[in-house]
């Protein structure tokens, strides 16, 4: 045990449970995406998706509790290695200049990261812990995205995810070890295309609902 | 007191082998006995320091700086060279042993250069072991340069940073015996005295500075690894914490001062360009490989050098020495670039540089041949100097870059004072810590730099390039009188019971306003000229160093005699069994 | 090409790791565009010391751009605006006249202050001891050829 938590307690390795457990919420972006473009299918394709997700009964609830502990491990080591940053500087700059590679979504992680987390609450009492019994899940949501604070609210906070991934995509790839100067321009590339899917694939969707009520 | 330089007898080549097999080993068990402190941690003391814990010392090892990996060996820059023969152009190490003692102008010790010559090897080897990365050829091997005129390839290293890599090698080493518990490391603390018991070095007084406390550390040997003491010229190619301090309080303390007035002046520096400059840049001397050093014909021509034509320019050196041209030996390159500029014909906003040309050089091999040779010299030069020598000529002026005197020692580098002891109880007293609070209790006029500042015009007017014996009577009287106001009218702020940087200059300063008399006297008793050591009463009728073996084939070693008295001369005679001693020549 | 600029500093005091800092104003004239960042802060200290005040405590050494001792952050950059360049190859052409300049120590609770923009850095000779070395006895090295490495 005292390898493991030597290794996991140094600020390297909760860097690298950020980077597993970020990634691991990345490849969760792409296939909720995915599932989530049926909508412009129509209202029977989203339902027939919401319904086989829900036929897949154990395995749904094993999913769910491994995103609710990946969930956990990233937002308290974040908010750790947040605080402990802090720490580490106990008299700040008196001036502050954007150098050293600092990004827009480098610079906001940790707020972005706790808009994200409240978002995700907001998000799950909407969509998921609803009384579903009398109503399909396609109702649910052009109720919801009928009302335009609805709507404001959910693509901000796409544009928020968006600026997350754009920091969070290359960077975990980084604190892995993958790190070169043939390939790091490849991935920060690629981290910007991923974010630009997540925003526009996600943001675009409660738009849309509301465009079709 | 007879100086024995304590050389093995037999032919040159069995010297050290007979020596090694004579001398007394300590069994394994034993050496975890012995303490021995190493003061310094370049290249000399950071492998000191490191070799002595791998073998099963305990080691104590000082530095001035914040770390052992900034010591000034950091700064050098060709590389080093061995006898390895890699490039099978014809080297061994006798042709090393002999280039070395050519190049010292026979006033070094043959068999000390003839076991350089034979450790060289083995240093290649241990640095690579350490993980040096030097150079290496498209298959793996080594790869090897030619540098300074050698005729064989034999310089090992990493680009323009040769000094850096070594350094770091050392370092790693030296921290793995420090993770190992072999090593103490002491950083920011400056050496202040030898502690002489019975007439052996038992240990050393340093202060914090960090604290400015005064500790005493004692040790069955004393490793003086402090370096050199060109910053007494103010103005160097040294790094601004290298000084004399240590060496000279070891001197005062009965230990021989040998040589000090051999320096080496370096003939491609970055010019002089104000008062207020701290610090001088060498330029690798490879440049004059392709460039072309000359002045206007005309004295004080001011115009800039693109306007000056081909008919009135003056390439001194082409001219004077055809057959080397540009590539004549340091110090010969060096006075001619003083006489010129005291002609009146130097160039510059002080008048106190040449120009090095390359737009020939540019012409005949291209821009990109001379950017693949020199690229990141000419970014340096245009960095410090906004100027860019693919278009305009560079400037450049001579400069103290290093020093061949120091503490006198055999061969087995020990100085005249035992350094070996066996362990007991030491009782040291403090001498330093009187000084500091007298340096800190003048309340003059004048900063501890404008003192140096003017030591150092003093030295290099007097005492630099050429000398001649008017010149240095007269300079040891300006040293006395200077040293003489700077005890009356030197400032020193703060206080000796913290991080005082002033005062860590002040005391330095204190040593070198001491030690230039020293340097002045001798250059005044050795009545000739070699290598580094030029008096214009005493050349050849081609302007060049006259020796005289006759009466000055000996090393000169002073001996402290108090701070009133005149120091004694010891001389120790150099025998030259092995080689022949000859006249050089560049014509 | 050279000018004297006349240039206003503020630079962080403070007298050792225990007691909080500020900082102070300072001018400096007629200082040289040839002058390097460390000789201007050096006039600065000639002046103060004459003054009779505490000039400014700052590490330094080589002044040719290798030995890693200087450092500052200047206008909210380590080392000052230049690309890699350290603070004694930083020279005082990359301002203007007018301009003002503040300089900081290095912040980090792992280097603590020293005296005002020196820090104690001894936490990195720290991290070479926890294995940064090469772990063999140079004593008995092998021949230098005998491992042919990629040239890289």
């Amino acid at each position: 045990m005292n390898w493991f938590t030597n290794t996991f307690g140094s600020s390297v390795g909760k860097k690298m449970m950020m980077a597993v457990t970020g990634l691991f919420f990345c490849v969760f972006l792409v296939l909720h995406l995915a599932g989530n473009l049926t909508l412009y299918m129509g209202k029977d394709a989203f339902n027939s998706y919401a319904e086989h997700l829900h036929s897949l009964g154990p395995l749904l609830t094993l999913a769910e509790w491994g995103l609710l502990i990946f969930a956990v491990v990233h937002i308290s080591t974040g908010l750790l290695l947040f605080y402990q940053n802090f720490k580490a500087r106990p008299e700040r700059y008196a001036v502050n200049k954007r150098a050293g590679g600092r990004t827009l979504g480098s610079a906001t992680m940790p707020y972005t990261g706790v808009f994200l987390l409240l978002f995700v609450i907001y998000h799950l009492l909407n969509f998921h812990f609803v009384d579903k019994t009398h109503t399909t899940i396609f109702q649910i949501v052009s109720n919801a995205f009928a009302q335009p604070s609805y709507v404001l609210i959910y693509t901000f906070a796409m544009i928020i995810a968006a600026v997350h991934v754009s920091h969070g995509f290359w960077s975990a790839f980084q604190t892995l070890g993958a790190n070169h100067p043939k390939y790091t321009p490849f991935l920060r590339g690629l981290s910007l295309v991923f974010s630009l899917i997540v925003g526009i694939g996600f943001g675009f969707i409660p738009v849309y609902v509301s465009l079709l009520v | 007191m007879q100086l024995d330089a304590k050389i093995p007898s037999g032919p040159l080549t069995e010297k050290w082998d007979k020596h090694r097999f004579e001398l007394k080993l300590v069994n394994p068990a034993n050496k975890r006995k012995y303490n021995i402190i190493v003061v310094g941690t370049g290249l000399a003391g950071g492998a000191a320091a490191a070799s002595l814990a791998e073998l099963g010392y305990y080691v104590k090892n000082f530095c001035v700086q914040d770390s052992p990996r900034r010591a000034h060996s950091i700064a050098a820059q060709g590389g080093i060279n061995a006898a390895k023969n890699y490039q099978n152009d014809g080297d061994s190490i006798w042709r090393l042993f002999y280039d070395t003692i050519k190049g010292g102008d026979f006033r070094a010790r043959e068999a000390n250069v003839y076991r350089l010559a034979q450790v060289s090897n083995n240093i290649i080897d241990q640095c690579v072991a350490q993980g040096v990365p030097f150079a290496r050829e498209y298959g793996g091997l080594l790869a090897n340069r030619s540098f300074g005129g050698a005729q064989v390839s034999r310089t090992f290293y990493a680009r323009g940073q040769t000094g850096q890599q070594l350094l770091l090698g050392a370092y790693s080493s030296l921290m793995r015996q420090v993770a190992a518990g072999q090593v103490t490391l002491f950083p920011r603390r400056e050496m202040l005295d030898l502690v002489v018991i019975n007439g052996q070095a038992r240990g050393i007084l340093v202060r914090n500075l960090i604290t400015g406390e005064i500790e005493s550390h004692a040790a069955d040997a004393v490793v003086m690894c402090t370096g050199g003491y060109a910053n007494v010229f103010y103005l160097s190619t040294n790094a601004m914490a290298s000084n004399v301090s240590a060496t000279f309080r070891a001197y005062k303390k009965g230990a021989f001062f040998a040589n000090p007035c051999y320096t080496q002046i370096h003939p491609t520096c970055i010019p002089v360009h104000g008062t207020y400059q701290s610090k001088l840049t060498l330029m690798s001397e490879s440049l004059r490989n392709d460039g072309r050093v000359w002045v206007p014909k005309i004295p004080g021509d001011r115009r800039p050098p693109s306007q000056i034509p081909e008919s009135e320019r003056d390439y001194y050196l082409e001219n004077k020495y055809p057959s080397f041209g540009n590539l004549v030996p340091r110090d010969v390159a060096s006075r001619n670039a003083k006489t010129q500029c005291d002609m009146g014909k130097g160039v510059g906003e002080t008048g106190f540089a040449v120009y090095l040309d390359f737009k020939d050089a540019i012409k005949r091999d291209g821009k990109e041949v001379i950017a693949q040779k020199y690229g990141n010299l000419f970014q340096m030069y245009e960095k410090i100097t906004a100027s860019n020598p693919y278009e305009a000529p560079m400037m450049i002026y001579p400069a103290s870059h290093y020093v061949m005197g120091g503490l006198w020692v055999d061969y087995n580098l020990m100085s005249n004072l035992p350094g070996l002891f066996v362990m007991g109880e030491a009782n040291f007293s403090d001498h330093g810590a009187n000084r500091t609070s007298k340096l800190l209790s003048i309340n003059g006029k004048r900063t501890v730099d404008d003192f140096h500042r003017e030591l150092g015009h003093i030295l290099w007017e007097y005492c630099g390039m050429s000398r001649n014996d008017e010149g240095l009577l007269k300079a040891r009287k300006l040293i006395q009188e200077l040293r003489g106001e700077f005890w009356e009218n030197s400032v020193t702020p703060g206080s000796d019971k913290d991080f005082n940087q002033s005062l860590e200059r002040a005391g330095r300063v204190a040593d070198f306003l001491e030690f230039a008399e020293l340097m002045v006297v001798d250059a005044f008793e050795r009545k000739e000229s070699c290598g580094g050591h030029f008096n214009e009463g005493y050349q050849t009728e081609e302007n060049e160093a006259k020796r005289d073996d006759e009466n000055f084939c000996h090393v000169a070693a002073w001996k402290y005699k108090g701070d009133d008295a005149e120091p004694k001369l010891h001389k120790e005679p150099l025998a030259f069994e092995n080689v022949e001693l000859t006249q050089r020549s560049y014509k | 090409m050279t000018k004297n600029i006349n240039i206003t500093l503020k630079i962080w005091r403070q007298k050792n790791a225990s007691v909080k800092g500020g900082f102070e104003t300072y001018h400096a004239a007629n200082i040289s565009t040839d002058m390097s960042f460390l000789e201007m802060i050096d006039v600065v200290n000639e002046q103060l010391t004459l003054d009779g005040k505490d000039p400014v405590a700052f590490d330094h050494d080589c002044r040719e751009g290798i030995c890693g001792m200087c450092g500052a952050v200047v206008n909210g950059r380590a080392h000052g605006p230049e690309k890699g360049t350290t603070l004694c190859q930083l020279h005082m052409r990359h301002f203007s006249d007018g301009d003002t300049i503040v300089i900081e120590p290095w912040r980090a609770k792992a280097f603590p202050i020293i005296k005002d923009i020196a820090v104690d850095r001894s936490a990195f000779d720290q991290i070479i001891i926890a294995g940064g070395y090469i772990s063999v006895n140079v004593g008995g090295a092998p021949d230098a050829n005998a491992i042919p490495i990629e040239n890289g």
